[in-house]
């Protein structure tokens, strides 16, 4: 029998990880950690995560120091260059890196200033848009009943408004269509996504029993939504947004492209796209470049989301 | 347990329980003052009466017409004693948790009063509702959906004393929480620890250790140990027991295994379709059941008996005896959601065998004209009121 | 109410059943689970068997790796997170872990059939039940649809569903719990499986429909001369119908014996524990007894055995070796059949 014992012990062994692996975890559990401070250290590992960010960090320097990155002028034309601006691909971060246009203008120096207005376009909007839809889809789905059906069919209403129809439409009662202008007419109709995915989240955890434990404690209506419901909410809601705000990316650049949007002399990805491609037989390269930037930008911020989500996601943990 | 006065004399129940003295506060410093006036042990510090609670059904989105209710509680009365524990069985959808809701002032009341120390806290709001909610606090029983993840256990426990600042000065919070966690059996260390680094026994136990936060009197307990794994019931239980001699507690403790609620409980209350069933000592229930829900329930719980302490296990005594039928099994949907389902049941009762009842049970024990089930292919039973 | 009509369908025996040892049977089983926090062992080195017409209970908490053991039986183990680093299967001496997707697809719903806890999330709620029973004879038999209707009438039947006929159209929510789950155990019967595994069946439903339910699922098994495998944490659920009881602690069978032996005279201080936890009448008033501590976390089994730090008789021994499945006999050495403890003190549980 102590044979049995030690074969059976001997298998234990063998399945059991080294033991020097054992206490790491051990001491990693007596801290405490938080349900973000756990998506964390999931979103740490995650090379989707790892590359997204430092795009992303890229992109936000560069839209906070532009000059750090060319001392060439985006505006700033020699007609020396008009169509004759091949890039220069070796002279990386020189001014005719990536070639001119056909004003004769660096497309690396237009890359760099117009990141300033795609970023902030995505960021402002993201921020309106989560800050009214989260308020929107909060009310509605705690207090329910009238204000919700009421507040419903409001979101309906926008929500059944063609994004970039609607978006040309506020922007075509604007004669002077600044970035602010944009970022106004893109929040106006982009509420809706996060006020359903809010009120979602909201009706599910307002029948937590954590919520109704701090009713019973006497907890009034501001302490269970800001202390209970909202950081619970917030998960599904940060996602979302991160997603969108690629998507607001893509659409300041769609509008600028058709002419409804940013236009010259305000620099941006869009506008150079549109222009450039209107000389896509004889420079591609003007084309090109802001193409690649966008599509990047919107990439890395879907990346970004995907990996929250992910990292957030309580069936993989 | 606390030998109550009334505890083995025949405790009358619905319908006919005592006459509650209310308190008749003229401004909310009254009815606060009343509120916090100590109650001697065995007199009834909550008295339950004729509780309602009707789920209407709607149809139509915009203009609603009601259809139809679920009568999720139908008339229930009783009376808690100050210092006992009153256990409340009964089959998933009877409506016990809605007993729970209502009591807590969670759900509004379709009809009916709750008493709390002669006054009538469904009608209460402000200062007075909200020290009646830090005398009757709630243990909930999912363990996993109770805490909120995103707080530490310092915050969860210490959240009543933000909502009743006059608990505990600000100073003294942490060492009052740490305390809380002493009292419970956790160590005091784990304050800043989130909940989901515990197991459901640890986190049961940080919901038992919220609920005694702000020194309640009463406790109503849904369920508090059937979520949580076989061996790690009793300690909870035994838990309970402890704190309930040392801080006084009153409990209502509702649940569907009959042997725990048997074994924590003064007195037992059997909830069938919204209604109290019956309600009395436990040996009454559970010996002179006069309800044939327990014939099956009865017999599923209790362990052997005394003086055989493992002996009689070689029967099995822990199985559960099937009940032919099951309750309202041909009824399309759930039982409550019938309109009038009761009223066809009492018909068929009408022309049913009365013989088939059990006799009159033991003196005392309330019984009301409750459909009981309806079984395949056998008339359905009812009990009349008893003697 | 229907009665069973004994006489017609005796079952004849199963054709290709040449294999004459146990029906299935699991050797030194191991799953673990990938998690972040490192790897959680689920199970560790589980062994038991199920003949014909025998019902095997596995009784454990949470986290016992009675669940997993089963998933990984059906095949419907999340692999990854989950790995099964070790062990063999074997079904009518056939092991199961080196056959194809392919030949396991077969043996799924033909020849294992599986009973879930939620009987409502379990089924279809856009399809009657009917329709849901019948699937399984056109797919696999290709009967008509009126055909097929009419078997599915008979097996509400044969689980005692009342007036089957008339229900047989309706959809899952409208029945109750308990006639739901019977209807999981109609379509778990659909194809006359060799063997059922039924996690948790009665768990989500009421004390009073509890009995019924398992004894239904005796009385069919016995019909049909079926293995059983009831998988539970409630001591009182299989009392009657199991014939040998597993208890499971942190991935191991920590004690085995038929089903009256163990309540008797628990060889184990873990199902000792359990049962002693149990309300007793002669208790009211007094402290329950309580298993001290808390169930192991996975990624940080105990080492030695894994129930020493909440053993009442925990020695130095428990807490460097680990015990093996031994045998237990009487006092005086005689053998008592079927019964093994993994305890190093099962002499003093058992007779002391």
């Amino acid at each position: 029998m102590p044979d049995v014992t030690k074969t059976v012990a001997a298998v234990e062994d063998a399945v059991a990880p080294p033991s020097a692996a054992q206490p790491a975890p051990a001491k990693n559990k007596d801290k405490a950690r938080s349900l973000w401070g756990d998506a964390w250290q999931d979103l740490r590992r995650n090379p989707y995560f790892l590359v997204s960010s430092v795009l992303i960090f890229i992109l936000l320097v560069i839209t906070a120091f532009p000059s750090l990155f060319t001392s060439a002028s985006p505006t700033v034309g020699d007609l020396v260059h008009h169509f004759n601006g091949k890039p220069e691909l070796g002279k990386v971060g020189s001014e005719g890196w990536l070639g001119y246009d056909g004003q004769g203008r660096s497309v690396y120096a237009r890359l760099i200033y117009g990141t300033r207005a795609s970023v902030i376009v995505g960021i402002c909007v993201t921020l309106i848009v989560t800050v009214i839809g989260s308020i929107m889809g909060m009310i509605a789905g705690y207090f329910g009943g009238v204000v919700d059906a009421v507040l419903s069919r409001i979101t309906d209403i926008f929500f059944g408004i063609p994004f970039l129809l609607g978006a040309m439409v506020v922007l075509q009662s604007f004669t002077e269509r600044t970035v602010w202008v944009v970022v106004f007419a893109l929040a106006f109709l982009g509420w809706t996504q996060i006020t359903r995915v809010m009120r979602g989240a909201v009706i599910t955890i307002k029948q937590a029993d954590y919520v109704h434990a701090a009713k019973a404690l006497g907890a009034g209506t501001g302490r269970i939504l800001l202390r209970h419901i909202m950081p619970n909410a917030m998960a599904p809601v940060i996602v979302v947004a991160t997603i969108a705000l690629g998507g607001y990316i893509s659409a300041e650049a769609t509008l600028s492209y058709l002419g409804l949007g940013l236009s010259s002399p305000t620099i941006s990805w869009g506008v150079d796209i549109s222009a450039g491609v209107n000389q896509i037989r004889v420079a591609q390269h003007i084309l090109l470049y802001p193409s690649i930037m966008l599509s990047l930008t919107v990439l890395a911020f879907i990346m970004l989301g995907e990996a929250v989500r992910n990292a957030l996601d309580p069936k993989l943990r | 347990m606390a030998d109550l006065g009334k505890k083995d004399e025949a405790v009358d129940a619905t319908p006919n329980v005592t006459d509650v003295e209310t308190v008749d506060a003229a401004t909310e410093a009254e009815a606060v003052a009343a509120i916090e006036a100590p109650v001697e042990r065995g007199e009834p510090i909550l008295q339950v009466r004729n509780l309602v609670k009707h789920f209407p059904l709607t149809q139509g989105i915009l203009f609603k017409k009601q259809i139809g209710a679920v009568k999720a509680v139908d008339g229930v009365s009783f009376d808690l004693y100050q210092g006992e524990t009153l256990g409340i069985v009964g089959e998933s959808g009877c409506g016990k948790s809605t007993v729970a809701k209502l009591l807590m002032n969670l759900e509004r009341a379709t009809a009916g009063e709750v008493f709390y120390k002669g006054q009538d806290i469904t009608k209460l709001s402000g200062r007075a509702l909200k020290a009646v909610r830090r005398n009757i606090q709630m243990v909930f029983q999912d363990p996993y959906t109770s805490l909120n993840p995103r707080m530490t256990v310092g915050d969860i426990i210490g959240e009543p004393f933000d909502i009743h600042p006059e608990v505990a000065p600000k100073g003294d919070r942490r060492r009052k929480v740490q305390e809380l966690l002493d009292v419970v059996g956790l160590n005091p260390e784990y304050i800043n620890r989130y909940p989901h680094q515990f197991s459901g026994g640890q986190r049961q136990r940080i919901g038992i250790a919220r609920g005694l936060a702000l020194n309640p009197e009463i406790i109503i307990c849904d369920e508090p140990v059937s979520a949580l794994d076989v061996s790690v019931q009793a300690q909870v239980v035994n838990l309970m027991e402890k704190l309930q001699d040392e801080f006084n507690l009153s409990y209502v403790f509702i649940a569907h295994d009959l042997s725990i609620v048997r074994h924590i409980s003064d007195r037992v209350g059997v909830m069938y379709l919204g209604k109290m069933a019956e309600i009395g000592t436990d040996v009454q229930i559970y010996d002179h059941p006069t309800h044939p829900l327990h014939p099956g329930a009865a017999v599923g719980g209790p362990g052997p008996g005394p003086g055989s302490p493992r002996q009689p296990r070689a029967d099995h005594p822990h199985r559960r005896r099937p009940l032919a039928g099951e309750p309202a099994v041909r009824l399309p949907l759930p039982h409550p959601l019938l309109e009038g389902a009761g009223q066809v049941l009492h018909r068929d009762a009408a022309a049913g065998d009365p013989g088939a009842l059990p006799g009159p049970g033991h003196p005392g024990g309330a019984r009301i004209g409750v459909p009981l089930r309806r079984g395949e292919g056998r008339g359905p039973r009812v009990l009349t009121r008893g003697t | 109410m229907t009665t069973v009509d004994k006489t017609a369908t005796v079952p004849s025996p199963r054709e290709g059943d040449t294999h004459d040892g146990p029906l299935l049977e699991v050797r030194d089983l191991h799953v673990e689970f990938h998690t972040r926090d490192g790897v959680a062992k689920a199970v560790n080195g589980v062994n038991y068997s199920v003949n014909a017409g025998e019902t095997l209970a596995v009784l454990g908490e949470s986290g016992s790796g009675k669940s997993v053991t089963a998933q990984a039986i059906m095949g419907i183990l999340d692999m990854p997170p989950g790995k099964i680093p070790q062990g063999e299967i074997f079904f009518r001496g056939e092991d199961m872990l080196k056959m194809s997707y392919e030949e396991r697809r077969k043996i799924r719903g033909r020849k294992i059939a599986m009973i879930f806890q939620d009987a409502l999330s379990s089924l279809n709620p856009v399809l009657t039940v009917g329709y849901q029973l019948g699937e399984m004879f056109r797919v696999h038999h290709g009967l008509s649809k009126k055909d097929a209707k009419a078997k599915a009438i008979e097996l509400m039947d044969k689980v005692k569903i009342p007036a089957a006929a008339a229900r047989v159209s309706d959809y899952p929510h409208q029945f109750s719990g308990g006639m739901r789950q019977r209807i999981m155990i109609a379509m778990a019967l659909a194809l006359e499986p060799d063997l059922i595994i039924a996690d948790e069946p009665t768990t989500a439903l009421d004390v009073t429909v509890q009995a019924q339910v398992m004894d239904l699922l005796a009385e069919l098994q016995r019909e049909y001369n079926m293995g059983l495998i009831l998988i539970t944490h409630d001591l009182g659920v299989v009392a009657d119908v199991a014939d040998k009881i597993a208890v499971m602690y942190a991935g191991r069978i920590v004690e085995q014996a038929p089903v009256h032996e163990l309540y008797k005279r628990p060889a184990h201080p873990y199902t000792r524990g359990l049962l002693d936890s149990i309300p007793r009448l002669d208790q009211k008033g007094q402290e329950l007894y309580a298993i001290k501590g808390l169930p192991p976390n996975l990624l940080r089994v105990p080492s030695g055995c894994a129930f020493n730090p909440r053993c009442p008789k925990a020695d130095d021994i428990c807490r460097t070796e680990i015990p093996a499945l031994a045998p237990v006999t009487e006092q005086d050495g005689t053998e008592l059949p079927g019964r093994g403890s993994a305890c190093h003190f099962w002499k003093e549980t058992i007779h002391g």
